[in-house]
């Protein structure tokens, strides 16, 4: 069905491409959203269609399609994230500080709004928000994960610890860092 | 102290279930012992919990539109039509003598032109209207680009506004969008409906014209 669907884009059969779009369109902008952030979301989600539609051809059915098009949504977006920091000579992308808690107030109290998690996902740096929205939103693998990014796996998994310790201690302002090292 | 540092460095590993047998075991008997790493746990599972619940997102509307546009061919052409809209910033620019600006407007302003004919006969072949659509889309889009680029230009400079001027032409252009809207609905209903199409094309074009005439006197009065 998605081979059907693919050709039927591919030659420009009324409709088809507007029908994949309106299925896979949400899941891909909510990655964009979440990668890059909600100024450029909306002009990456048309790069990623209009990529799409210049390299459908290229798609055999080896996957599914809503797969191939999350791999070369993936890639538009980080893409442009490289081409940002290029732009703004960004230092680093990458949580490198320490962050442990010795404090003796309790969890964080009640469940984690997702809208309070949406906003604290944009104070991430590039890297780390990529990976924590590949790995924890969009549920791949850490293996996975380093191979879009390009670093090693182990640097995908000490990369999402440290997220989600800065994410913590953004949902959890009395939360103070610095455990002696 | 260090304990706790090195425990709290594998607590992400430990909550994904990806430690070894051995580490999972050191860190669990750490964890029964030591309240703060606990709750340094119990938030760290929150937060890829409600990671996970973060599920697609609706985008606006506007970005189908503008990725249909942009398609070689336009699928889905009905729901592709062009929105034509004015330019409120247009204003803001124009320091022109009225009465150059009435001349000009007489030779662009809109006559009963803007009137639409009635829906043609219904019957037509799907693919037959389908392919109108698409070549509509097409002109339409070759017309707005134009009058955004016409747009920006006379956007550019901001000089003191003659009110008269201004609203002589918020008025012309306003006709002229209320014909190329009335064209489109007529339209939007029947893509090969050859009167409303000559119709939207007789009010693009006005329309490119009297910004054309505009960015002309504009330069003029440098």
């Amino acid at each position: 069905m998605d081979l059907t669907l693919a050709r039927q884009c591919q030659d420009g059969a009324p409709g088809a491409f507007e029908e994949l779009y309106r299925v896979h369109a949400p899941r891909l902008y909510g990655l964009a959203f979440r990668l890059v952030g909600r100024a450029d979301a909306d002009d990456l989600l048309q790069d990623i269609f209009l990529t799409a539609h210049r390299k459908l051809s290229q798609y055999r059915g080896d996957s599914a399609l809503g797969t191939w098009l999350f791999r070369l949504g993936t890639n538009v977006c980080l893409d442009h994230l490289r081409r940002r920091a290029s732009r703004f000579d960004r230092v680093s992308d990458t949580l490198d500080g320490e962050f442990a808690d010795t404090s003796g107030s309790g969890p964080i109290q009640g469940v984690i709004a997702r809208l309070d998690l949406e906003r604290a996902l944009e104070t991430l740096p590039p890297r780390a928000r990529a990976v924590f929205v590949l790995h924890d939103v969009e549920g791949l693998e850490h293996q996975d994960v380093a191979d879009l990014l390009g670093i090693a796996e182990g640097t995908s998994k000490s990369q999402l610890h440290k997220a989600r310790m800065k994410l913590r201690q953004r949902l959890r302002p009395n939360a103070h860092a610095g455990v002696a090292s | 102290m260090n304990r706790c540092h090195d425990v709290q460095a594998q607590l992400s590993l430990y909550a994904d279930g990806t430690l070894d047998l051995r580490t999972r075991t050191d860190v669990h008997a750490h964890l029964v012992e030591c309240p703060s790493c606990s709750v340094v746990l119990l938030d760290l599972e929150q937060v890829a919990a409600t990671a996970r619940e973060l599920g697609p997102m609706a985008p606006p509307d506007h970005v189908w539109t503008a990725i249909a546009r942009q398609l070689p061919q336009a699928a889905g052409a009905r729901s592709a039509l062009i929105q034509v809209r004015p330019r409120r910033d247009l204003w803001a620019w124009v320091g022109v003598p009225a009465a150059l600006v009435a001349a000009m407007l007489i030779l662009y302003a809109t006559t009963g032109s803007s009137t639409v004919a009635p829906v043609a006969p219904a019957g037509r072949a799907a693919a037959a209207v389908e392919a109108a659509a698409t070549e509509l889309d097409l002109a339409v889009h070759h017309y707005e680009r134009a009058i955004a680029e016409l747009e920006t230009v006379a956007t550019g400079d901001q000089e003191e506004v003659d009110a008269a001027v201004v609203a002589t032409l918020r008025e012309t252009l306003a006709t002229l969008d209320a014909a190329i809207d009335e064209s489109r609905q007529a339209l939007t209903s029947d893509p090969g409906n050859e009167p409303a199409r000559a119709s939207l094309f007789e009010a693009l074009r006005r329309k490119v014209g009297v910004l054309q005439a505009t960015v002309l006197l504009q330069n003029g009065m440098r």
